[in-house]
């Protein structure tokens, strides 16, 4: 089972994307955890916070899919995180639009579109293959 | 008297016994899309009562109406307009559609729907087994049901469906069809409850299996079909496995149900299920299964299995008892009919465009690319009625727009000749057709029934002629009315200079074959245009390379095809610059300034322009005094592609 990758990892991959970014309004947090920790009591999530214009990476209890505190929750499969891991000191966004894109991280959206796109999240969202595309395929 | 289309498909039309029923044939009407017609508070108007008029001559041999929420909160209501059937004050109308089906020979099904994790769109919220969250926004955030409220959900279906048989229908249907409350219980997705509803299969199961028990204890003489998932797609997210679907498709089975509709996929797989780009007959090996698993249990299905032909063949090898159709006979009601009477040439195929759908998730009543009468039924200005004056029609332009105002102004009377300047009938989807990487030949069908209605309505069509002054002066007082369906052109004015010597291609001549697009290949515009011939470039192994002004690609891409194509270009590695505001063009290739201000040069043998574009409307001024009626349609009037051109068409040819 991969564990989390460390904060630093996440932190050097945040700073190199500022731009990206950059757009988020503070306050916004995406978070990235196992599917395994799912419902497990005492697992931790990584949240991508947004303050001051930066993105920093921190540690949050992840209680399921219940009070996340997060607007936007990318929930991987083992083969996911593995992958993200050995990728985070590379080209990693590109990475995880094709494990979105796959079906390896599951994203999931807790605020409304509209809301998501005021935040700034449109660039972000796009760069993780998220396309606000509707249903029914 | 037996037709000749009933000898060729006779499994199709052979009628069968369906428990104290016999059924004309084996087509059920699948109630596959919500028409949002209806007013807010469910009612059905007059405008879903002539669409349903439609639906009840299309022939089949089993109708479904389209679902109605059970639950007076409206926590099972997915769609703005949706019909409800929580209380009788809505029964009268229902009454009608029964009848309407009946008086045409039609077995009469109501379903019922809950739409669950895609209900609650009045209400903020939507409830569902467990709370796992939405991955499409458009939807309401989940509340979890309490046992109270499980018990008092199976009690609102078992009411509907009580009232549905007061109503005169036959029998009803309730769904779990793209994840609607029924399968976010039987999912591992959306179920992880640690009760007797959740966990294993079995427990899984358990709401389907007393929802299944309170019907028919509410209804005992009447046929109850269950649609279930032969496939959810959503296994990859923790979702069912196949196995785990059959495994739930048993269960319903050994309650008792009359029928199993199998279906595929959810609103939020992350994989294609009913579009164009799924090959014909690929999910048939669900229905086989279903079947085998099954075989005393009559099995329905229909996904991506759009051909009558086709069908007849999956019915004479046992595959499944049911075609169940609906998005085909949503482009071409008179499907059956044209196949009972082997005018198959003469069907409006289902293009698999998905509008109908893009439209309900924006809230707005489904329509049809290919039936441009579609939800317009009660209008008479939308009708084909006989002309009041019989006229002599020229049409310019052979493409969508002008076919289809030739089409339908020749069916009310009047005489049509259509002119174009290229060899073949089609315009600008000729050559996009053609390199529609999803499904060209359904793209290409359209022209084909075209082709097929010109020649039954006998409208005259002359190719390789240039319509212009000259000409008309030669035709002066032939014709009453000019129909001007030019199109639009590759706007030539706003493109970017270019070194002496170097041109630029427009994309349609590319798409066309007109011209070759040689060595690396860079196109100007990541709209529609651009991108499908960038693929299609890209899947023949030409390096092509996007530009697009705009901040995205797939600006102008309909919403339920936006993914698609956005999911291709990443997949045949189509490199992109966005928000590029292009300098020049040169030998060497595209100069521009990307998204971050930083000066790049595209490397380019060819350089191809996909827009901007402008409409073709120079005819219009030159024949404003040859002729008594002028009419521009299509993109002619504005760009914008293959559904508006035939709408306009439509139309114009129903009010000349």
């Amino acid at each position: 089972m991969t564990a989390l990758p460390a904060l630093s990892r996440w932190q050097s991959l945040l700073d190199r994307h500022s731009t990206l970014f950059g757009d988020l309004e503070d306050g916004c947090r995406i978070g990235i955890a196992r599917r395994v920790d799912v419902n497990q009591p005492g697992a931790e999530m990584v949240v991508w916070e947004a303050v001051e214009g930066r993105l920093i990476a921190v540690l949050r209890p992840f209680p399921g899919y219940h009070n996340t505190g997060v607007d936007v929750l990318l929930v991987g499969d083992d083969d996911a995180m593995a992958e993200m891991s050995s990728e985070l000191e590379a080209d990693a966004l590109p990475v995880l639009k094709r494990l979105v894109r796959h079906g390896n991280f599951v994203c999931y959206v807790l605020r409304r579109q509209c809301e998501l796109i005021e935040a700034g999240y449109e660039d972000v969202l796009q760069s993780m293959g998220v396309a606000f595309a509707g249903a029914c395929r | 008297m037996t037709k000749p289309g009933e000898v060729n498909l006779p499994n199709l039309f052979q009628p069968v016994e369906w428990g104290r029923f016999r059924i004309k044939n084996r087509v059920k009407y699948g109630a596959c899309c919500v028409s949002n017609y209806n007013t807010r508070d469910g009612f059905i108007t007059a405008r879903e009562l002539a669409r349903t008029r439609v639906i009840a001559d299309t022939g089949c041999g089993i109708i479904t109406n389209q679902g109605a929420y059970p639950d007076p909160l409206g926590e099972g209501k997915a769609y703005f307009r949706q019909v409800a059937i929580f209380d009788d004050k809505f029964l009268p109308q229902f009454e009608m559609i029964a009848r309407m089906i009946k008086d045409n020979g039609g077995v009469a099904i109501q379903q019922i729907l809950h739409a669950g994790r895609y209900g609650g769109i009045d209400l903020g919220y939507c409830i569902q087994p467990s709370i796992v969250p939405q991955t499409l926004p458009h939807f309401r955030p989940p509340r979890e049901i309490t046992k109270d409220q499980i018990r008092e959900t199976i009690k609102q279906h078992a009411d509907a469906a009580r009232r549905s048989i007061k109503a005169g229908f036959d029998g009803t249907e309730i769904t779990s069809f793209m994840g609607y409350l029924l399968a976010t219980f039987n999912s591992r997705f959306t179920n992880q409850r640690t009760d007797q509803y959740g966990g294993s299969v079995e427990n899984r199961g358990r709401f389907m299996r007393e929802l299944i028990d309170a019907i028919k204890q509410a209804t005992p003489e009447n046929p109850l079909v269950v649609r279930l998932n032969g496939a959810e797609l959503m296994d990859k997210w923790g979702g069912n496995s196949e196995d785990e679907c059959f495994e739930l498709m048993q269960q319903a089975a050994d309650c008792g149900v009359d029928m199993i509709s199998v279906t595929v996929g959810w609103q939020e797989a992350p994989e294609s299920s009913i579009g164009r780009d799924i090959p014909p007959g690929h999910w048939n090996y669900l229905a086989e299964r279903a079947k085998k698993l099954l075989p005393t249990v009559p099995i329905a299905f229909g996904q991506r299995l759009p051909n009558p032909a086709m069908a007849d063949q999956c019915l004479a090898e046992g595959m499944f008892d049911f075609w169940e159709v609906c998005r085909p006979l949503l482009a071409d009601p008179q499907l059956l009919h044209k196949a009972a009477e082997d005018r198959m040439d003469e069907v409006r195929r289902c293009v698999g465009s998905l509008n109908c759908l893009s439209r309900l998730f924006r809230d707005l009543p489904y329509t049809c690319t290919m039936n441009p009468a579609l939800g317009h039924e009660i209008e008479p200005e939308c009708s084909i009625t006989p002309a009041a004056v019989k006229k002599n029609i020229m049409v310019v332009g052979a493409g969508p727009a002008g076919m289809e105002c030739a089409v339908a102004a020749s069916q009310r009377g009047h005489t049509v000749t259509v002119y174009d300047r290229s060899d073949r009938i089609g315009g600008a989807l000729f050559g996009y057709a053609s390199n529609d990487i999803a499904n060209r030949d359904d793209m290409l069908s359209v022209l084909g029934y075209y082709e097929a209605m010109v020649r039954k309505l006998g409208v005259e069509v002359k190719l390789n002629t240039v319509v212009d002054p000259k000409l008309m002066r030669e035709l002066l007082h032939v014709y009453d009315v000019a129909v001007v369906a030019t199109g639009a052109r590759l706007d030539r004015a706003q493109l970017p200079p270019t070194e002496d010597g170097v041109e630029i291609l427009a994309a349609i001549d590319v798409a066309c074959g007109r011209s070759e697009a040689k060595g690396k290949v860079a196109i100007l515009g990541g709209g529609k245009i651009g991108l499908t011939l960038a693929e299609s470039l890209a899947v023949r192994k030409v390096d092509v390379t996007l530009i697009e002004t705009g901040k995205r690609l797939a600006g102008d891409v309909i919403p339920s095809w936006k993914w698609r194509h956005t999911a291709w270009i990443d997949e045949l590695g189509i490199p992109a610059v966005t928000g590029a505001k292009v300098i020049k063009v040169t030998r060497e290739g595209v100069h521009v300034i990307d998204g971050r201000g930083n000066p790049l040069v595209i490397l380019a043998d060819t350089v191809i322009a996909a827009s901007p574009s402008v409409p073709e409307q120079q005819l219009i001024h030159s024949l404003e005094w040859m002729v008594d009626e002028i009419h521009p349609c299509g993109d002619a009037v504005s760009p914008r592609g293959l559904t508006a051109a035939i709408q306009d068409g439509y139309r114009l040819g129903c009010r000349i």
